[in-house]
């Protein structure tokens, strides 16, 4: 059984080719467009991995991977944050990612397995995502 | 005194030590006393000295505990067995002190005595030194006080013209005490109502061209008594309410190797004297005045004058004429002294000289004095003339002297009118120097200042105008009217402006920018302001003021260059980010696209199509808004129906706003007339400020639908246009407030290209509008643009 992975992001540009390299390359995807979407289907469908997109409507990125690491059916679900606030815009993900891992209890499960910038690069991804699913 | 009797064991040097000591004690608490020594050697020399000395020896020192009251034995052997010995066999009642403790006493005997030595020493010499103390002090205040308790008033001053005596005579005397003199260089202030160098003064700067100048001056003379010392006599009309006469001796005093240290100044009154000898005078003359009422209209006369006769007396002294002089008729009638008032010095006055009929002396002595024979009376002389000693500053006098003759036509007189013009004199130098002032002002101006006469001819061409215009003053003042250096245009146009009330009231002309044609004919840019002239509301003149623009218009123009740098600058980076996006975007596309060939997969095919048109569109997107933001442009007025335009953005954003669970509210205020506005301008700018709304309700802490963004349209005070989109979405932060409009800004990530806002702006300032907000963090944020009323004119143009 090919492991199933959810991708969460509003942009459907995103969801059609972040899928199209996955099922490519033999992963099962299934998609929500935003944050409360994705909840839901994670209770559902218990994915191996997550895609999740940073800012979303209704439930951005930030809560939802919040949620589901404060949740002890959904925290051992290997998150990787994919993401265009960058350097360039003003906002450090990387570090920002560093210093809550310095903080506290509930921080420190903010912290997600992986993270990428857009444009993603597909060979960038496929690596990530097989490391995480090995290691989970 | 208490009494310590000391026996010594061991007669060698030691021993000798002690005894050199206690004989040589000084009288003190504790006396000590020798009363005998012990040695085995009877020839040590402490035993021999002893025994000089009648002081008990023996070779046993066993013997020494029988002595009676002995109090102490010093044992000087050095052997320390035989100091235990001793301690053993001793009585107790006597002290031993071994060598060693012997030692230490020796010791501090000798400081001590040192120290009482240094003492007397001390008590000596500052005995000595306070007795010569005291003898320079009585010294000191015997000179004091042979100058202090003088009759005659005196005064000293050291070389740095301080005031150092001030005796008592001379408080009498000048009312000034010394309290308030010594210490300071006021020893003028009492003589003269101005500052000025004393004779004391001139002897310590011992400058011989001033003591020369000043010896010429002041009638003074060497004094015959004391050596160096100088003399005068003079009246000092400041001193005392009617002036004094003093007799001054003035001398210098010097320290041994004959420097001058200072000057010693005596003064002897002898305005008495003079006082006494005018009353008497005054008296006879009483009598005869009064004999004379028929002259009282001199007296009463308005103008200053008087009366001499034939004997040089004074026979009529007016009241206008005391007033000018401030000496009494009282005091001048009956003596020749007419010139006091006028003169530091006793002089002959031209009322003299006509009287004596010296016309010769008068032309040779009042060569100064611009004078001329009387027009008016047969040979009478007027003159003007300024008298620095008449009054506190001097007066300027114009003189009439005229001779009374009788009626063989022989002098019996002379009569001396007055007028004084010295106001007139101060006035004149005040104008003067006022004018002197502005015309400084205007040659040195950086401005250039041009001023006409109401013919145009120009007047005042300053140095600045030069600067600016090219042209030297000499070439302009007076040889050029106005139209020579303005354009006809520009002359046209300030004339214009002067009888209007453009670029200021009418009659005068404020920043006015205009070109005036230089020397080369060449058009300069200035700055012009001006006002015309007017006397009795008729125009006289004008006088303008130009600044030279060229510097100005060309730093704003580098300005504007180095600000499209920057902003070319910001634009790349912020393109590029974008452009990077859109690219990752195509390559997206293009990735699903092959994968959709290779698996022959016609609707994934699709897919990736149209994800390439979208980001295919997205450039077409930021070109637009770079265009319309990077160009000037006017916008292509139309009539529109702000609600219908309105509902239109709303409608296309529906999709957006359903997606992110926000609610749309409209809020349009019917029956709103069209208004004249850029149909595609406004219409993106609503796009923009509703999609930033919806936006800013999708982002962290806005769950499940319960975004609100309001549309409202009216218009205030029946005019114009007024759009106000509201949500109660995120808010924001003040950081993000102040950067809102700086271009490339954006909150949104790699999905918003940072040009949203400025674009709109830009647009709302196009149509003379203003796009203005208010936002608070968690709050929500409301933008508001307002757009003015215009009015479209047939041809389409504004009106």
């Amino acid at each position: 059984m090919p492991e199933k992975i959810l991708i969460v992001d509003d942009d459907p540009d995103i969801v059609l080719f972040l899928s199209t390299v996955l099922k490519d390359n033999g992963y099962r995807t299934i998609e929500a467009t935003n944050g409360q979407e994705g909840l839901e289907i994670v209770r559902i469908e218990h994915p191996d991995l997550i895609l999740l997109d940073l800012m979303m409507p209704k439930k951005s990125g930030i809560s939802l991977l919040s949620d589901l690491k404060n949740d002890p059916d959904s925290k051992k679900i290997p998150i990787i944050m994919v993401t265009g606030v960058s350097g360039e815009t003003g906002h450090d993900l990387a570090s920002f990612f560093k210093g809550s891992s310095t903080g506290d209890q509930d921080s420190k499960a903010m912290i997600p397995e992986g993270y990428l910038e857009k444009p993603v690069d597909p060979e960038k991804l496929l690596g990530m995502v097989k490391k995480l699913l090995q290691s989970a | 005194m208490k009494k310590i009797n000391i026996a010594i064991i061991g007669g060698g040097s030691g021993c000798l030590a002690i005894m050199e000591m206690i004989s040589g004690q000084r009288p003190r608490q504790i006396q000590m006393h020798l009363v005998g020594i012990a040695d085995i050697n009877p020839e040590a020399a402490g035993i021999k000295k002893a025994r000089l000395s009648n002081i008990y020896t023996t070779f046993d020192y066993h013997d020494l505990f029988n002595i009676p009251k002995l109090d102490l034995i010093i044992e000087l052997t050095g052997d320390p067995k035989l100091s235990q010995t001793i301690q053993h066999e001793k009585p107790d009642h006597i002290q031993l002190m071994d060598q060693r403790m012997a030692g230490l006493f020796w010791d501090f005997n000798r400081l001590d005595e040192e120290q009482l030595h240094a003492d007397e020493e001390i008590k000596k010499r500052s005995h000595e030194l306070r007795a010569s103390e005291k003898e320079a002090l009585r010294q000191k205040m015997t000179a004091e006080g042979i100058i202090y308790g003088s009759p005659t008033p005196m005064f000293v001053i050291d070389k740095s013209h301080k005031i150092t005596y001030w005796n008592k005579a001379c408080e009498k005397l000048t009312g000034f005490s010394s309290e308030e003199m010594i210490g300071t260089d006021r020893q003028w202030e009492p003589f003269y109502d101005h500052k000025k160098p004393l004779l004391a003064d001139v002897i310590v700067d011992n400058d011989p061209e001033t003591i020369r100048k000043a010896t010429k001056n002041m009638e003074l003379h060497k004094s015959p008594v004391v050596e160096d010392g100088y003399e005068s006599e003079y009246f000092l009309p400041h001193l005392g309410p009617e002036g004094t006469y003093l007799y001054i001796n003035a001398a210098p005093i010097k320290d041994d190797e004959g420097n001058i240290q200072g000057a010693i100044v005596a003064y002897q009154d002898f305005s008495e004297r003079v006082k006494m000898t005018q009353a008497i005078k005054a008296s006879e003359e009483e009598t005869r005045r009064q004999k004379k009422t028929a002259e009282g209209i001199i007296y009463g006369s308005p103008t200053p004058m008087f009366v001499i006769d034939k004997s040089h007396k004074i026979t009529y002294w007016n009241k206008a004429c005391e007033k000018l002089t401030g000496f009494s008729s009282e005091e001048m009638i009956g003596t020749d002294r007419q010139w006091e008032p006028f003169y530091a010095r006793k002089r002959t006055t031209l009322a003299d000289l006509l009287i004596e009929g010296d016309t010769d002396t008068i032309n040779d002595l009042y060569k100064d004095m611009k004078l001329r024979r009387s027009a008016m009376v047969e040979g009478a002389y007027e003159a003007e003339r300024f008298f620095p000693h008449l009054g506190s500053k001097g007066t300027h006098l114009y003189l009439n002297a005229a001779p009374i003759k009788d009626d063989e036509g022989n002098i019996q007189g002379a009569i001396i009118t007055y007028q004084d013009f010295s106001e007139r004199v101060i006035m004149t130098q005040k104008i003067r120097r006022r004018e002197a002032f502005v015309l400084n002002l205007i040659q040195n101006s950086i401005d250039g200042i041009i001023a006409t006469g109401s013919k145009g001819d120009i007047g005042i061409f300053n140095n600045g105008a030069a600067k600016i215009l090219g042209y030297a003053p000499e070439e302009i003042i007076g040889k050029m009217t106005y139209p020579e250096i303005l354009s006809e245009k520009t002359g046209q146009a300030v004339r214009e402006s002067f009888y209007s009330n453009k670029h200021g009231p009418k009659g005068k002309i404020i920043n006015m920018e205009v070109d005036l044609l230089n020397k080369a004919k060449e058009p300069i840019p200035v700055r012009f302001s001006g006002t015309l002239l007017y006397e009795q509301e008729k125009e006289v003149g004008s006088v303008v003021f130009i600044q030279d623009l060229r510097e100005v218009h060309r730093l704003q123009k580098e300005k504007e260059q180095a600000q499209r740098m920057a902003a070319i600058g910001s634009t790349v980076a912020g393109v590029a980010h974008y452009i990077k996006n859109i690219l990752a975007g195509l390559q997206g596309g293009a990735y699903v696209i092959n994968s959709a060939i290779s698996k022959k997969d016609l609707a994934l095919v699709g897919k990736g199509w149209a994800m390439v048109e979208r980001n295919i569109e997205q450039i077409g997107g930021i070109v637009t808004d770079m265009l319309i933001y990077s160009r000037q442009r006017t916008p292509d007025y139309q009539k529109i129906d702000p609600n219908e335009l309105a509902s239109e953005v709303l409608e296309l954003m529906e999709e957006k706003a359903r997606i992110a669970g926000v609610t749309l509210v409209r809020d349009l205020q019917p029956g709103i007339t069209k208004v004249s506005m850029d149909r595609t301008g406004i219409h993106n700018s609503l796009l923009n400020l509703i999609g930033n709304a919806i936006d800013s309700c999708t982002l962290e802490g806005i769950v499940n639908g319960g975004g609100i963004v309001t549309v409202k349209t009216d218009r205030p005070r029946g005019r114009g246009i007024r759009f106000i989109i509201s949500d109660n979405g995120t808010g924001m932060d003040e950081k993000t407030q102040k950067k809102l409009f700086a271009d490339f800004f954006t909150t949104k990530g790699y999905k918003g290209t940072g040009l949203g806002l400025p674009v709109t702006k830009k647009i709302v300032e196009e149509h003379g509008g203003k796009l203005t907000f208010k936002s608070t963090l968690g709050q929500g944020t409301v933008f508001t643009l307002m757009l003015p009323e215009k009015h479209l004119q047939a041809d389409g143009t504004l009106q």
